[in-house]
């Protein structure tokens, strides 16, 4: 998760305007470990998932999580194909970003820490985070 | 801790006794136990889970930056500048703080978990090895920052610090869930 939210919150607050002496074009060549890191999260909460499958599955706090995680893919992968994946290894620093993408890295941003806050939320409603099988 | 003996031992009146005699043993943890951030996280059930979700946001801030620019040293984003990267760490150092004051919260609301816990022993360690290995690499290596522009190979050295980086986190991160469990 360090590696799949983490590397897009830096991605994100470039597209915001942080640190913009940073090229942003060559920031795609962390998209790869994004990936590792989404796909490490898939495997693990696929068999997290497998602890409880019924109670997980009727549960509205574990469909908004998916929901938010696949909204993050979305927003992630606009910007990837509009400001990232344009073909210019050595791209020019200093550039500024458009306000509709700056509003996508927000709500990108808004979505991976929700799922963040759900996630927490539903190992207690589920698991109780401890002594696995669901306390409660 | 104290939430779940307090649940086995609701029936029986040797609860009071217990908290006391433990209190007694750890003053010092007792009186962290009574502050007001203690009672705060205890009062309600989603404290604990809501601060627990600050604490992976600050994660995410201060690994993601620090693991980016790792990263680039390691030479897999290495059209990337290092320089303006680098000016992202105040933003990691944010990150840190949130994390050194969830984690105080989650030590006030049961210090007797933390205290003898050798996940949280090992975590601790590991944050310090990490905060070492970052002073070396900006005090040793990484002296002339304007220098490392887009496809500047790092150093070798640059490189062993920052794969040391990468795997230091990846264990604080396995020891702090580990506290959980242990």
């Amino acid at each position: 998760m360090a590696l799949l939210v983490g590397l897009q919150v830096v991605i994100n607050l470039r597209v915001l305007g942080f640190g913009r002496e940073l090229p942003i074009p060559p920031l795609r060549r962390f998209m790869s470990v994004v990936w590792i890191g989404f796909w490490v999260n898939a495997a693990s909460g696929t068999l997290l998932f497998m602890i409880s499958p019924d109670k997980l599955f009727h549960s509205t706090l574990f469909r908004i999580k998916l929901s938010l995680i696949a909204a993050g893919l979305i927003f992630g992968a606009v910007l990837n194909s509009s400001l990232l994946n344009v073909g210019d290894e050595y791209a020019p620093s200093n550039t500024r970003t458009a306000g509709r993408a700056k509003a996508v890295a927000v709500l990108s941003l808004a979505c991976w820490f929700a799922a963040i806050v759900t996630g927490r939320w539903l190992a207690y409603t589920t698991f109780a985070d401890v002594g696995i099988g669901g306390v409660e | 801790m104290i939430a779940t003996l307090v649940a086995d031992l609701a029936s029986s009146t040797s609860v009071d006794a217990y908290v006391v005699a433990q209190s007694a043993a750890h003053p010092i943890l007792a009186w962290i136990r009574d502050t007001a951030i203690g009672e705060f996280v205890r009062s309600s059930t989603w404290a604990f889970p809501t601060l627990q979700a600050l604490h992976f946001i600050g994660m995410t801030l201060l690994i993601g930056i620090v693991g980016a620019i790792d990263l680039r040293v390691l030479g897999i984003a290495r059209s990337v500048p290092l320089a303006p990267l680098h000016r992202f760490l105040p933003l990691a150092f944010l990150g840190f703080g949130i994390n050194l004051v969830t984690g105080i919260f989650f030590f006030c609301h049961d210090p007797w978990v933390y205290a003898f816990n050798i996940s949280f022993r090992i975590k601790m360690l590991l944050i310090l090895l990490a905060g070492l290995n970052a002073l070396w690499f900006r005090l040793g290596v990484f002296l002339d920052l304007e220098t490392w522009g887009p496809g500047i190979e790092a150093s070798r050295i640059a490189k062993v610090i920052s794969a040391l980086s990468l795997l230091i986190w990846i264990g604080v991160i396995t020891a702090g869930r580990y506290i959980a469990f242990t």
